[in-house]
């Protein structure tokens, strides 16, 4: 039965409670017919009809899904209950709350740091280098790497022999207000490649550098911008 | 002592029943009840509630439905009408019901070990 129809049908289960009143009175009329006092038709009409709650419940079923209105009935129960213990529904909430927090900070890290995939073509193919020197002390720690000057990456990116590309980043901020004076003056965080960085990618930066100029592609110490954007106001 | 048993009726018995009664015309639910009392000479011991959960079911299914009328005692009554779909239910349900009446007769037939 489709939902139209069976809102109407609804209708007619409303009307039952009046059609079982009539069956009751008509009974009640028959009974007193045949002799007995209205008082004691009407027992005699109700114990022949049987259990009322029982048949209201059992044609209250016919329309409605038993599990969907049950589900109803605990919730309001669930939240009359909650509402008389404030104490109670506090701390619950606010345990709730904490639990909901750590685990979004705890999946936040684990996704930026396990999960989610640098934002790179095969991405999972890249590896980071680090050069060390044992016994340059303070010139290397083991946990940062040794500070590698230009021609030492050069050096590196001419006899690369197992890598498809090697590539050096270094992490600042650029100022992206001048030409473009109706952009947001704050510094915006930048990758900058230097010379023979044959990555060859066109970066995608993450919002809001991205926004103004949708990609940049790296050629030698110059960073061009492509955008639409950019291509308007150049114009 | 006596007691007397007093069996459920199967499943879909008074259904099928009811659906007998309102091919021969259409009737209310009161009038559905007295009949099948009388016709089986009151063998069958049916509650008078019970007939309108059956009366909902093959109202959902569409094999029946109901009006507002006047009963023959100048009542306000639903009159309830078998429907086409409820026609062939009732031609299923009663061919079925023939083949299962006439397994039982067999199994209990007398001389059979």
């Amino acid at each position: 039965m489709n939902w139209p129809r069976q809102l109407f049908s609804r209708r007619l289960y409303r009307d039952l409670p009046e059609e079982i009143q009539a069956h009751l009175d008509e009974k009640v009329e028959e009974l007193i017919t045949e002799g007995m006092s209205r008082e004691e038709a009407m027992q005699s009409a109700r114990r022949e009809f049987g259990n009322l709650g029982l048949i209201e419940e059992n044609r209250r079923e016919v329309w409605i899904w038993p599990s969907v209105e049950n589900f109803l009935l605990d919730f309001r129960h669930g939240l009359r209950a909650l509402r008389h213990n404030p104490v109670f529904t506090t701390v619950a909430l606010l345990t709730i709350a904490i639990g909901i927090a750590a685990n979004a900070v705890v999946f936040t890290v684990v996704n930026s740091v396990l999960l989610r995939p640098l934002n790179y073509p095969k991405a999972d193919e890249l590896l980071t280098l680090h050069q060390i020197a044992p016994g340059a002390e303070g010139l290397a720690d083991f946990e940062n790497g040794l500070l590698l000057s230009p021609s030492m990456c050069f050096t590196y990116a001419e006899h690369n022999r197992t890598f498809q590309s090697l590539g050096v980043w270094i992490a600042g901020t650029a100022n992206v207000t001048g030409l473009w004076a109706d952009l947001d003056p704050d510094r915006e965080e930048f990758l900058r490649y230097p010379a023979r960085s044959r990555l060859g990618y066109c970066l995608r930066l993450p919002i809001p550098f991205a926004k103004f100029f949708g990609e940049i592609r790296v050629e030698g110490y110059r960073i061009s911008m492509q955008s639409r954007l950019f291509k308007s106001r150049m114009n | 002592m006596t007691t007397t048993t007093q069996r459920d009726l199967f499943p879909g018995a008074l259904e099928m029943m009811i659906l007998r009664t309102l091919k021969r015309q259409p009737m209310h639910g009161y009038a559905l009840v007295q009949h099948i009392k009388r016709t089986s000479q009151d063998l069958l011991q049916i509650e008078e509630g019970s007939l309108y959960p059956a009366l909902q079911r093959l109202l959902k299914e569409e094999f029946v439905k109901a009006e507002w009328g006047v009963s023959s005692t100048n009542r306000r009554v639903r009159i309830y009408k078998l429907t086409a779909a409820g026609a062939k239910h009732l031609e299923r349900e009663v061919l079925s019901f023939e083949r299962m009446l006439e397994g039982i007769t067999r199994v209990l037939a007398p001389g059979e070990s």
